[in-house]
């Protein structure tokens, strides 16, 4: 594998990426396969972002569609300047109807669990989006018990917020 | 009040002559005073150059003289930051990096290494591969799919 940055050890070229805004990770991953795998798929980074008060909490909103029935997912960065939401793409397609689903952030990752369908009863499936790759995947262990939650009993229906940290 | 002056040899043998309180914020020279005994000339820091060390030095001394008590006065050490690292090109940030690695001086290490992040501010990808002489080694299909995953960050 090539160095990340010529000149400079691997662990101090970390140092330095670690310290670009997470805004301008995904322009990182498109440098080379080294930098795409560190700012990607690899701890490393995420551990050192954490570990030295770099991360940064990005919002995540999961909004109850009203006209075509479908949830969509959206992103703020705070610190941006302009502070606009953004569609996160990738929302798992069995996920799009699905009511009284949890929604929750840990880390780096929001969890989608459970939830159940009109004709459909209450599911254990649980997704993953991992904020550092921007992809959403199945977790391969489901929940013990098939739940959903029953949040669409509230009248107005609030989006669920949560941050994530990276 | 006497101050215990502290020798530096960088790696083509110059002397630096620092006080001890200087000297110690490199937590590495500080394990060197403490568990060796002194090359009659200095203490020898094989991997730094002169030209290098006399920037560190540079830092060091700052540092030292100015602990900063309130806002006002942190402002004036954070534009004495600014003036010092402005003044360097790339290949003298990258041995700044390297030597505030191996003398293990956490200020000026953090410092340079935003310092280089903050050079890549606004940069296209083709930018960032020419500043850091980067091989773009993906094929013409990896670089698709990577482009593809994060359009979002170019719109």
């Amino acid at each position: 594998m090539a160095s990340l940055i010529p000149g400079l050890p691997d662990d101090v070229a970390l140092f330095c990426l670690a310290r670009v805004p997470r805004r301008l990770h995904p322009l990182l991953r498109c440098v080379s396969r080294s930098w795409r795998d560190v700012v990607g798929s690899s701890d490393a980074l995420y551990t050192y972002r954490k570990k030295h008060s770099l991360d940064e909490t990005w919002v995540y909103a999961l909004c109850g569609g009203d006209k075509s029935d479908e949830h969509s997912c959206y992103v703020l960065d705070p610190n941006s300047k302009t502070r606009c939401w953004r569609l996160v793409r990738g929302l798992p397609q069995q996920c799009m109807r699905r009511k009284g689903m949890g929604f929750e952030a840990l880390g780096r990752r929001c969890y989608l669990m459970g939830g159940c369908g009109w004709f459909q009863d209450a599911t254990d499936e649980v997704y993953c989006y991992d904020a550092a790759v921007d992809a959403w995947d199945a977790v391969a262990a489901p929940m013990a018990t098939p739940r959903y939650t029953a949040i669409y009993r509230i009248a107005i229906r609030p989006a669920m917020l949560y941050g994530s940290e990276y | 009040m006497s101050t215990k002056k502290i020798t530096l040899l960088s790696s083509d043998r110059e002397q630096f002559i620092v006080d001890e309180a200087v000297a110690i914020q490199s937590q590495t020279i500080k394990n060197l005073i403490e568990d060796t005994v002194p090359d009659e000339d200095g203490i020898p820091l094989p991997v730094v150059h002169s030209r290098i060390l006399a920037k560190v030095t540079e830092y060091l001394t700052k540092h030292a003289n100015y602990k900063p008590h309130n806002d006002a006065a942190k402002e004036e050490l954070k534009n004495w930051d600014v003036k010092f690292l402005g003044k360097l090109d790339n290949n003298t940030l990258f041995d700044l990096i390297l030597a505030a690695n191996y003398l293990d001086i956490k200020g000026l290490l953090d410092l340079t290494c935003q310092a280089v992040a903050d050079l890549m501010k606004g940069m296209s990808v083709e930018e960032v591969r020419k500043l850091f002489n980067i091989e773009n080694d993906f094929t013409p299909e990896e670089e698709e799919a990577v482009r593809k995953e994060n359009q979002w960050a170019f719109d």
